[in-house]
Parts: structure tokens; sequence; C-alpha cells
């Protein structure tokens, strides 16, 4: 079957994959969602102290073509549920609402992205 | 210039890992992370790294495969997330397998994880966010796994064409 090498090289590797979970275990302080499309920041959305649902067309301008975005904020999470987009990955990734957190769409280059306020 | 033989062979294995990768677009996979999926045609991957003459023949064989399977399916900005990924996983396989302390479905594995390093890497750079590596922690045990078992897979393939 595996070499003993094989079992300690994916030990490693499984390892390796874990290291992001750490720098961003810290408790969470006051919260905003930040809209950057290519880099440079379209919007900021305070979450922390959100109360009841709020939903808003978000609406992007990428190399002369429109694209529409249906974005709800739901307590302290933001979360994307329609675009126009071909793949969808920034809808089905669901609600975020930790600091690091992203959504990703990437066919547009729009990130959504919680941090801390300080 | 490359003979005759390895231009065929790197034909028709292209041809073979493109319908992998079509077929693999057919069957249901649940979204577990954005770049996550099972990698079919990488069985093919594998096959040409220990059948195909030297790396420079399988990085031909990349390429031309992830031009097509774009082309067919995913458009240029996917043409780029995979040539990276499958660029990363060449080099890491072909470094390991030259060190001959690792078996097929090990170096596999090892290629699975590489392929999401490589793609996370373009994709935090066009994003230019680093958080995108958050998704790591699901990729790289997804890469793994689909790696390993991509891996055993090929390795009965060259267990059964011992041709030469």
């Amino acid at each position: 079957m595996l070499k003993k090498a094989d079992i300690v090289l994916l030990i490693l590797l499984l390892l390796l994959s874990l290291l992001p979970l750490f720098p961003w275990g810290l408790p969470p302080s006051a919260c905003y969602a930040e809209i950057r499309l290519d880099g440079q920041i379209l919007e900021k959305i305070p979450l922390t102290g959100q109360q009841g649902v709020q939903e808003r067309p978000l609406t992007i301008t990428q190399a002369g073509a429109q694209h529409h975005y249906l974005i709800r904020i739901e307590q302290d999470t933001i979360a994307v549920i329609t675009a126009d987009c071909p793949d969808k990955i920034c809808v089905k990734t669901g609600s975020i609402s930790k600091p690091g957190e992203i959504i990703a769409c990437l066919p547009h280059k729009l990130i959504i992205e919680i941090k801390t306020a300080q | 210039m490359m003979n005759l033989r390895t231009c065929l062979h790197i034909a028709l294995l292209t041809a073979c890992s493109l319908i992998m990768f079509l077929v693999e677009g057919l069957l249901p996979v649940p979204f577990l992370a954005p770049g996550a999926k099972l990698g079919l045609a990488n069985i093919v991957t594998v096959y040409a790294l220990y059948r195909l003459p030297g790396v420079k023949a399988v990085f031909l064989l990349i390429l031309l495969r992830t031009a097509l399977a774009s082309f067919f399916g995913g458009g240029p900005t996917v043409f780029f997330y995979s040539l990276a990924g499958a660029l990363a996983s060449l080099f890491l396989m072909s470094l390991l397998k030259k060190s001959r302390a690792f078996s097929v479905p090990g170096i596999s594995a090892a290629g699975g994880f590489a392929h999401h390093i490589g793609q996370l890497a373009v994709a935090a750079l066009a994003a230019d966010t680093l958080s995108l590596f958050r998704y790591l922690p699901i990729l790289g045990p997804c890469g793994l796994l689909t790696g390993l078992l991509i891996g055993l897979l090929a390795r009965q393939i060259l267990n059964k064409t011992e041709i030469d």
C-alpha cells in the first residue's frame, strides 16, 4: 500500500493545510464587511450590533459591463443572495461573520471580507 | 525535438484527460469549497509522469489539457487558476518522484495538495488578498484525499500497462 515516507508526507501536508486556522482565532471585536472590487474599497458595512434583516442591491462596473448582486445583512452576518456571475461560487459560499472570512466572486474580482475595527 | 512516438503518446493522453475532464463535469459532486473537485483528469497526469520520457513532455501535456479544458468550459480566468495549480502540482510531483522515497499514491496526494496551493496563490494575487488562504484548511485535506484516490487508480493502470 503506502510506504512509511508517504504517510509522513501526508501528515506533514495535512498539518500545513491547517496552518491558516491559527492567526485568526482571536475573540471578535467590532466587525465590518469591506467590499472590494479589484483591490479598491467600494463600501464598508458595519456588522456588529446590526439588527434585523437588511437586503440591498449592489451594482458594480467591471470592464465596462454592469453586474448586479443582492446582498443580505442579517444580525452580524453578510451573504450574497443573488449574483449574475457565471459560477455562483459567491452565492454558494453562504453567510460569513468572523474576521478574515471572505466571500470571493473571482469572475468579477469582487471580494467581501470581514474586518475588525482596529 | 521529441520523436513521433512521444508526440503521439502526448496527443492520446491529452484526448484521454479531456474526456475525463468532461465526464467529471457531468458527475454531481457536492460543493465543498471553491476549487475543490475530484480531478479525474489527473489520473492521466500521474500516469504520464511515469510513462512519458521526461518532465518536459508531461509539461506539454498539461499545457494542452488545461488550455483545451478551459475552452470547453471555464474560460480564461479558470485557465490561469488551473494552469497554476497543474504546474505547482507537476513541480512537486516530479521532485518527489526523483527522490525515489515515495510511492505513486503518496506522490499523487502531494500533487493534489500542491494543486490547491498554486490555485490559491494565483487567486490571492488576482484578488490582492492573502485571506483566500483561509480556504486551505478545507482545500488542503480535500486535495490530499482526492490526490490519494487518483494515485491509487493511476497505480492500478500503471501496473496493468507494463508494455515496454
